[in-house]
C-alpha cells in the first residue's frame, strides 16, 4: 500500500510538472524558422560594391553561406524545396543561399495576424500590397529597401521611377514588386470555346456578344451531351463565389471597365452599381442563368471541380484566365484524350462587343506598372542585403531567361545576337518531369512581366509553328495587343484604413455586395433580380458608400493627374 | 466552471472546524494532489485567457500589448447589435442549434435503446462499430465525402433518387440555402450518432437484469420494458447530457459549417449558414477586428451560461440529477 502511495505521489508530481511545462513553456522551435548559421550574422554591411545583375558572384560578399526563411502569404501557393531543381541550384550557387519556404495551411489573414502579434515573422515574405502590407510597415516590422538599392541597382534598372514611387509607404520603399512592367504585355482573361461542341452546334460565328449567347442557347437545346455521353455546360467561368468574374466578363463586352466593384462614371470613380450599363449587364447575367446557360454549380464549384469539367470537354464556352493552370494543362489533357477536341480562343475580338458596339469601344485588361504583389524583407532578417540581392536579381532580363529555360547547359548553351537563348528542344516538347527537374517557371518569385513576355514571345515565334506553345502564341498575338498600361487605379483602396469607421462600413458594403450579387444573377425573374440589385445600392447608400466614393474619387483624380488615363474610348471618351 | 462543484466532499462539513478540514485533507493528501493538475489546467487554459475579454471594451490594434489598448466602452457591442448581418447570424445560430438539439440529441438515445434489443451479439457489435466510425473522420474529409455523395454530377444520392424515379432532375443539395439547415443536421447526425450512443449503451449495460425479469413477471411486453426499465434507468444520464448540450447550444459546430460552405465562400449558403462562430472568425480574425470579435464571442458566452443555468434550474425543480 505504501509503495502504491509513493508511486501515485510521484505520478501526480510528474503530471503537474508536465502540465506546467506545457502551459508556460516556450513554443517548440518552428520548423519554418531558419537553420541560421551563426557566422552569417554580420555580413556585407560594409560589403564591396555590388556587381551588376549580369555578373555572377560567388566572390566576396557571398562567400559565407546564408539561410533565410521565405513565407508566401497565400494558402493556395505550391511550395517546392529549394536547391533540388536546376534553376534553384543555379541561384543557390550564384548567391550562396539556402531558402526555407513556408505558407499558411489555411486562412492567410488569420495566420498573418497571429504571426504579427506573436512576433514570429519570417525573414522574407511575399504578400499583397494593401492594408496588411501597410500595417506591417507602420509597425516597423519591414526593412526599408533604399539602403540596399545603393549597393545593388537591379531594382532601379528594371522599374519605372513612378513604379517605385507608387510602391512607397509613408515615403519609404518596402516591397520588391512581382510582375512589374513598363509596357502592356501579357494577357490572361479570355473567352474560349470547345471545338467539338462548337462544331456539333454547326460552327456558328462567335464575333459578337450576341453570337456567344446564340451559341450557348444552341448548346443548351441541341448539344446536350458530349460525344462521350456526358452532359454539356453552355457557359462557365473559373471559380467566382461572388460572381465578380461573370460581371467582369460581361461588362467588358458592354464597353465597361470594372475595378473591384467600382467603375468610372462620367469621369468620376463610383460604385459600379450606379452605372445603368452595369445594371443591364447584371440583368443579362440573370437572363443567362434563368435560361440555364450558366452552370448550376458555378457558385459552388471549387477550381478543381471546374477544371475537371473542362478536362472532360463538357464546357462549351469558358471565360478563363488561360495563362494559369500550368499553361492550360486541362487543354493538353483534353487534346491528348480526344485528339480532335480542343479549347480555342474566341477571335478576332477576345471580348466580343455587345449591342452593336465597335470592337474599338471595348477595353482589354488594364494593368499597372506595379504588377501584382510584393516581396518584403522583415526586420527579423539578419542579412537583408543578401535577400534583396537574390529577389531583385529575379527582376533582371538574365534571370528571366534562367527562370523560363533553366541555366545554360541543359535546354540551351548560348544566346543569339538578340540575347535570346538558342533552344535545343522546344519548350512545348518538354515533359512534366523534365520541367520539374529543371524547375522552369517555378522560381518566378518575383518575376518581371516585360522581360518574361518579350523573351518568351520572341523565343516562341522562332520555333516552327507546330512546336510553339499555344498559350504564349495567344498572349503574344491575340491578347497583348488589347492590353492597356495605366497606373490610374493603383492604391485607391489604400486611402481608407480598414480599421477606421469608414473602413468598417466599406467592409460591410463589400461583404453585402459579395453575398447578394449572386442573388441578382440567380433571381427567378427579372423583377426579382432588379429588386435585389436596387437593394444593394440602397444598403450601400445607408452604410457610408457616398463618402467612400468621394474619398476614392479624390485619389483617382489625383492618380489621373499624375499618370494620365487610358479610358479614352467609347463611353469614356470626352 | 460549474463542473468544479460536482463532487463535494460532504464528510468534511459534518465534522466542522478548520482542524477537521486539515485533518481530512492530510488523510487523503495523495487524492487531493490528483486534483491539482486539473485545477492548474483550468487556471492556465480557461481562466487566464479570460483576461482577453476586456478587449471587447477596448480598441485593440495589432502590436498593442493585450489589455493595454484604449477604452471605448460598449462601442463594439453597439456595432454588433446594429450590424445588419448580426440578426441573420443570430437566427442561423439559434435555428441550427435548436434543430441539432431536437434531432441529434434524442437520436443516440433511441439508437442505443434499439441496439440494446438486438440479441445477436456479433451483429450488434458490427452495427455499433460501423455507427461510430464516422466520428473519427475529420470534418475536412467528411465534408469532401459529403460533397461527392450529394453532388449534382453523378452523386450517389442523386443517382439513386433519379434511378428510383423520385426526382426528374438532380437536386443541388449544397447549392440551395434553404436545404442547408437540413444538410447540417443530417451530416452531423451521420457523424456523431454512433459515438454519442456509446455513453447510453454503457449506461444500459449497468441496468440490473433482475428488473427486466421482474417486469416480465408483471406482464410487461417488449416496448413496456424498453420504456419503463431501459429508458427510465438511463434518464439521469440523459438529463445530465441534456444540460451539457443546452449549455453548448450556441456552439453550432464551427468545423462542420466552415467545411460544408467551402469556408463561407459559397454565397448561396451564407445567408443560412453564417453562425456566431463563423461570424466571429470571419469578421474578427480574418478581418482583423479583434475587439469586435471579442464582443461577439462574449455575447455568445453570456447567453450560453444563462441557458446552462436555466436548464440546470429546471432539471433540479423536476427532481433530477443536476450539476
Amino acid at each position: 500500500m505504501k509503495k502504491f502511495r509513493i508511486l501515485s505521489l510521484f505520478m501526480v508530481v510528474f503530471i503537474i510538472l508536465a502540465i506546467v511545462a506545457s502551459g508556460c513553456g516556450k513554443k517548440a522551435p518552428d520548423t519554418s524558422k531558419p537553420a541560421e548559421t551563426s557566422e552569417t550574422a554580420k555580413e556585407s554591411e560594409q560589403g564591396t560594391e555590388s556587381e551588376s545583375s549580369t555578373e555572377s558572384g560567388e566572390s566576396g560578399e557571398y562567400s559565407e553561406p546564408y539561410t533565410f526563411t521565405h513565407y508566401f502569404n497565400y494558402d493556395w501557393w505550391g511550395i517546392k524545396p529549394w536547391g533540388e531543381d536546376e534553376v534553384s541550384k543555379y541561384l543557390s550557387k550564384k548567391f550562396n543561399v539556402h531558402v526555407e519556404f513556408a505558407k499558411p495551411d489555411s486562412d492567410p489573414a488569420a495566420k498573418l495576424n497571429v504571426m504579427i502579434s506573436s512576433g514570429d515573422l519570417p525573414d522574407s515574405i511575399m504578400m499583397d500590397r494593401g492594408p496588411d502590407n501597410i500595417r506591417l510597415a507602420r509597425l516597423g516590422l519591414l526593412q526599408p529597401l533604399e539602403p540596399f538599392m545603393t549597393k545593388n541597382p537591379n531594382l532601379q534598372e528594371n522599374l519605372l521611377p513612378q513604379t517605385i514611387e507608387l510602391l512607397k509607404i509613408d515615403g519609404k520603399l518596402y516591397g520588391i514588386p512581382n510582375w512589374p512592367r513598363t509596357a502592356p504585355t501579357g494577357g490572361n482573361d479570355v473567352w474560349m470555346y470547345n471545338l467539338r461542341i462548337w462544331q456539333d452546334a454547326g460552327s456558328p460565328k462567335l464575333e459578337t456578344f450576341e453570337d456567344l449567347y446564340a451559341f450557348a442557347k444552341k448548346v443548351k437545346t441541341d448539344v446536350t451531351k458530349t460525344r462521350e455521353g456526358l452532359s454539356t455546360i453552355p457557359f462557365m467561368t473559373d471559380a467566382t463565389g461572388d460572381g465578380w468574374r461573370l460581371a467582369n466578363a460581361f461588362y467588358r463586352s458592354y464597353g465597361g471597365v470594372l475595378n473591384g466593384w467600382y467603375t468610372v462614371l462620367d469621369g468620376k470613380y463610383r460604385l459600379a452599381f450606379r452605372d445603368p450599363v452595369f445594371k443591364e449587364v447584371s440583368l443579362e447575367l440573370n437572363k443567362w442563368w434563368r435560361e440555364g446557360l450558366i452552370a448550376e454549380t458555378q457558385f459552388t464549384d471549387t477550381t478543381d471541380q471546374i477544371l475537371e469539367k473542362a478536362t472532360n470537354g463538357r464546357i462549351a464556352l469558358f471565360y478563363y484566365d488561360h495563362s494559369q493552370d500550368d499553361n492550360n494543362h486541362f487543354r493538353k489533357i483534353l487534346k491528348k484524350n480526344h485528339p480532335d477536341d480542343s479549347y480555342e480562343l474566341v477571335q478576332p475580338n477576345v471580348f466580343p462587343p455587345a449591342k452593336g458596339l465597335s470592337p474599338n469601344d471595348i477595353y482589354g485588361d488594364i494593368t499597372s506598372t506595379v504588377g501584382w504583389n510584393v516581396t518584403c524583407i522583415t526586420t527579423k532578417a539578419k542579412n537583408p542585403q543578401r535577400i534583396f540581392d537574390l529577389w531583385t536579381y529575379l527582376l533582371t532580363r538574365e534571370a528571366a531567361i534562367i527562370q523560363m529555360y533553366g541555366p545554360p547547359g541543359f535546354l540551351w548553351d548560348t544566346l543569339d545576337d538578340q540575347g535570346l537563348p538558342i533552344l535545343k528542344k522546344a519548350e512545348g516538347e518538354l515533359t512534366a518531369e523534365e520541367r520539374d527537374r529543371l524547375g522552369l517557371w517555378f522560381w518566378m518569385i518575383p518575376g518581371h512581366s516585360d522581360h518574361v513576355d518579350t523573351i518568351k514571345f520572341a523565343v516562341n515565334d522562332k520555333l516552327p509553328e507546330e512546336k510553339r506553345n499555344w498559350v504564349v502564341s495567344m498572349q503574344a498575338h491575340i491578347v497583348t495587343p488589347t492590353k492597356l498600361l495605366s497606373d490610374e487605379f493603383v492604391g485607391i483602396g489604400d486611402v481608407i484604413d480598414p480599421q477606421s469607421d469608414l473602413g468598417i462600413q466599406r467592409t460591410l458594403c463589400e461583404d453585402y455586395i459579395k453575398a447578394n450579387y449572386p442573388k441578382v444573377i440567380m433571381a427567378k425573374s427579372p423583377e426579382e433580380a432588379e429588386k435585389v440589385y436596387e437593394d444593394i445600392i440602397k444598403f450601400c447608400d445607408q452604410n457610408g458608400m457616398p463618402q467612400i466614393e468621394e474619398t476614392y474619387d479624390k485619389k483617382y483624380q489625383d492618380n489621373v493627374k499624375r499618370f494620365g488615363t487610358v479610358l479614352k474610348k467609347g463611353r469614356y471618351a470626352k | 466552471m460549474v463542473g468544479n462543484t460536482v463532487i463535494q466532499p460532504i464528510g468534511i462539513r459534518k465534522r466542522g472546524g478548520i482542524n477537521g478540514f486539515v485533518k481530512e485533507f492530510l488523510k487523503q493528501v495523495d487524492l487531493q494532489l490528483l486534483v491539482i493538475p486539473g485545477i492548474i489546467h483550468i487556471i492556465i487554459f480557461s481562466y487566464i485567457p479570460m483576461y482577453g475579454v476586456i478587449m471587447a471594451f477596448q480598441e485593440f490594434r495589432l502590436g498593442d500589448f493585450p489589455g493595454m489598448s484604449e477604452w471605448v466602452g460598449l462601442k463594439h457591442f453597439r456595432y454588433l447589435f446594429t450590424d445588419p448581418n448580426f440578426g441573420l447570424v443570430l437566427r442561423n445560430t439559434i435555428v441550427i442549434s435548436l434543430l441539432k438539439l431536437l434531432i441529434c440529441f434524442p437520436a443516440p438515445i433511441i439508437f442505443a435503446i434499439l441496439i440494446n434489443e438486438i440479441l445477436n451479439m456479433r451483429f450488434r457489435k458490427t452495427v455499433q462499430t460501423i455507427s461510430y466510425l464516422p466520428h473519427f473522420i475529420s470534418w475536412v474529409v467528411a465534408g469532401t465525402l459529403m460533397f461527392d455523395f450529394f453532388s449534382v454530377d453523378n452523386g450517389a444520392v442523386n443517382s439513386a433518387l433519379l434511378a428510383l424515379g423520385i426526382i426528374d432532375r438532380p437536386i443541388h443539395f449544397f447549392g440551395v440555402g434553404e436545404y442547408f439547415w437540413g444538410m447540417a443536421v443530417i451530416t452531423d447526425l451521420w457523424k456523431s450518432l454512433g459515438w454519442n450512443a456509446i455513453i447510453y449503451i454503457a449506461a444500459i449495460t449497468s441496468i440490473d437484469p433482475d428488473l427486466y425479469e421482474a417486469a416480465e413477471i408483471d406482464g410487461a411486453g417488449r416496448y413496456a420494458k424498453m420504456w419503463h426499465i431501459t429508458f427510465k434507468s438511463i434518464l439521469p444520464t440523459v438529463i445530465l447530457l441534456l444540460i451539457f448540450s443546452v449549455g453548448n447550444l450556441l456552439n453550432a459546430n464551427f468545423d462542420q459549417i466552415m467545411v460544408l460552405t467551402n469556408q463561407m465562400t459559397n454565397p448561396k449558403l451564407r445567408a443560412f449558414a453564417d453562425v456566431i462562430d463563423t461570424y466571429v472568425y470571419r469578421v474578427g480574425i480574418s478581418g482583423n477586428r479583434s475587439s469586435y470579435a471579442a464582443a461577439a464571442g462574449l455575447f455568445k458566452s453570456v447567453i450560453n451560461v444563462m441557458l446552462l443555468l436555466t436548464a440546470n434550474k429546471i432539471a433540479s425543480r423536476t427532481g433530477h440529477e443536476v450539476l
